[in-house]
């Protein structure tokens, strides 16, 4: 019992000791962009153009997977609308958008990019 | 946030009458593992009625919470009148008080334990408050399958084309949560908090009642069960790992034979199989694991229909897991038929390979052994392997048989993740210590219930509360 008793404070403390969770923000980041895409159906989104696979990237993606349902967020272009979050296009422009035209960037600087021709 | 309680609350008291007015008692007459298993029983049948509406197109909406209510509201009075006319056609039945006279020792545990939970009750509400989306699972897949519920209705379907979002996982979790939003009408986070929350609840009150809370043992395991840290945060990460371990500990406390008298009682044996086999299918409903408890259960109760000599029984427990198990076979191989990412593609002579490698068995070795060692987070370090030994060790006594079958259960399960492990055509490293801590816990309350069954004879300990058909 005394062990359970220390173990249970310390697993107060360790609780105490973890970091926030940025995936509200990220949330909240996402949504200004729902105005400005179908309501249901497939949309593109713009994978990092460096470390795509990394976790800030990664958690970046589901976070507007999570913001953006019931529509679902493919990790590619090539829909009609492609959402292209904060950082992630190749600065001084990104070849993988061209023939997109850029419909909104949202304050948190994710972007929502439509193609000019079906 | 009022109608998520409420949304919670009907059928589980709902659930608590049909078992009075079916006559359907748990080992020991517990009222403790009676609530546990009427909790359980509601959040699992309530999924079941929105996965229905869903499927009619009829959620979310007022409609819906008129419905679900009415219907639950409504076989609570059916229940209860039920209940009332069995009770007077039996006329009053005398209840017999147990007198207990407790010494400071068990006062002393008492007071630790209570001390215990509270601490463990902190946890969830700091990490609500820093993560109110839940741990990364919980907004990557369950809550994110409870929002296409909630906001596309029918058409949530589509969430099936998102393979990160495990698309094959059964919907109890997701389910539940999007019907506490419906009846909250908006996307509440602290909807699936509190139904995490609720699920470790459960789990403790299944472990204690299971062990008679009149006991001294049932409130030590109640502390060492919530002590680690990988308990509480798994109440607060909005999850499905500790569901799973809330349907497997109840189904197991079925299961139980403290009192090998209860075995020659049909009435008893028909209670503990169907709400056991019932309980079973909806683990299985709840996550993938839970089709491994299933099997692993269903040897169990096959080796003891066949040890009594009344194999006959057997058509109880698959009567209660027989309509979940259909309704799992239907979402996996008729409506979402993927398999789970750890073992896409893998052929039958990559299998093989794997199974009958040396170096793969040290490698899954080297990597769940400092793992086994160091479970339960903080000051924690060592509790699985000590609360295995202990099992096994008390197991091994004549006073520890009631603890066997449950144990039995527990080693095949952890057999069967061990296989997993071997099989996956994920990275082993990453697979390994994203999923180990979680899978513990989907045994460790029954591991925990099974290591202080000695000397718990819960037939002979009851005998003064006797159970009183339809009236308790």
């Amino acid at each position: 019992m005394l062990w359970a008793l220390v173990a249970a404070g310390a697993a107060v403390r360790a609780a105490l000791a973890m970091p926030a969770d940025p995936t509200g923000q990220l949330e909240s980041e996402f949504l200004p962009l729902g105005p400005y895409l179908p309501p249901r159906g497939e949309v593109g989104y713009l994978e990092a153009f460096e470390d795509a696979g990394g976790d800030e990237a990664v958690r970046t993606h589901y976070a507007a997977q999570y913001a953006l349902v019931p529509r679902v967020v493919l990790a590619r272009v090539g829909q009609e609308f492609v959402i292209v979050a904060r950082d992630t296009a190749r600065p001084g422009g990104d070849s993988r958008l061209d023939g997109y035209l850029l419909v909104t960037r949202a304050p948190s600087g994710h972007s929502v990019y439509r193609r000019l021709a079906p | 946030m009022i109608f998520a309680l409420a949304a919670l609350l009907l059928p589980a008291v709902a659930a608590w009458w049909v078992l009075r007015a079916l006559r359907l008692s748990v080992p020991g007459d517990s009222r403790v593992l009676t609530a546990a298993v009427a909790g359980a029983l509601g959040i699992g049948a309530a999924s079941l009625v929105t996965f229905a509406a869903v499927t009619a197109g009829a959620f979310p909406g007022r409609g819906f919470v008129g419905a679900d209510a009415g219907l639950w509201l409504g076989l609570w009075l059916v229940a209860w009148l039920l209940t009332r006319v069995r009770a007077k056609a039996a006329g009053a039945a005398p209840r017999i008080g147990r007198e207990r006279r407790w010494t400071v020792a068990d006062w002393l545990v008492r007071a630790a334990c209570v001390a215990l939970v509270a601490a463990s009750c902190a946890v969830p509400v700091i990490e609500y408050l820093r993560s109110p989306h839940g741990q990364w699972d919980a907004w990557a897949i369950w809550n994110q399958k409870a929002r296409f519920l909630f906001r596309a209705g029918e058409d949530w379907t589509a969430s099936m084309s998102i393979p990160w979002s495990q698309p094959g996982h059964p919907l109890l979790v997701s389910l539940s949560v999007a019907r506490l939003w419906a009846y909250a009408g908006a996307e509440l986070t602290a909807a699936p908090a509190l139904l995490s929350g609720l699920f470790g609840v459960l789990t403790v009150a299944a472990v204690m009642g299971a062990l008679d809370v009149g006991r001294a043992r049932a409130w030590v395991a109640g502390s060492v069960l919530v002590a680690p840290l990988t308990f509480s945060h798994l109440a607060a990460a909005q999850t499905a790992d500790l569901p799973v371990a809330m349907f497997v500990v109840t189904s197991l406390a079925m299961l139980r034979q403290d009192d090998p008298a209860a075995w020659r009682q049909p009435g008893r044996v028909r209670s503990a199989l169907l709400l056991a086999g019932a309980l079973g299918g909806l683990s299985a409903w709840t996550k993938n694991e839970g089709v491994l408890f299933v099997a692993a259960s269903g040897c169990l109760v096959a080796w003891a229909v066949v040890r009594h000599g009344r194999w006959q029984d057997i058509r109880w427990w698959i009567g209660g897991v027989a309509p979940l198990a259909a309704m799992v076979g239907y979402f996996k191989l008729v409506l979402i038929p993927v398999l789970p990412e750890y073992v896409a593609g893998a052929t039958g002579a990559g299998v093989m390979e794997q199974l009958t490698s040396s170096g793969r068995h040290a490698a899954v070795l080297g990597l769940v052994w400092p793992m086994w060692l160091s479970w339960g987070g903080p000051l924690a370090r060592g509790s699985l392997p000590v609360g295995m030994a202990t099992a096994l060790l008390s197991s091994l006594t004549p006073r520890g048989r009631a603890g066997r079958g449950t144990l039995a259960v527990v080693a095949m399960m952890l057999a069967g993740y061990y296989v997993a492990f071997l099989l996956t055509t994920l990275d082993l490293s990453w697979m390994v210590a994203t999923s180990f801590e979680r899978l513990v816990m989907q045994v460790w309350p029954a591991l925990v219930m099974a290591a202080l069954s000695v000397g718990h004879t819960a037939g002979r300990d009851s005998a003064p509360t006797a159970f009183v058909q339809g009236d308790r």
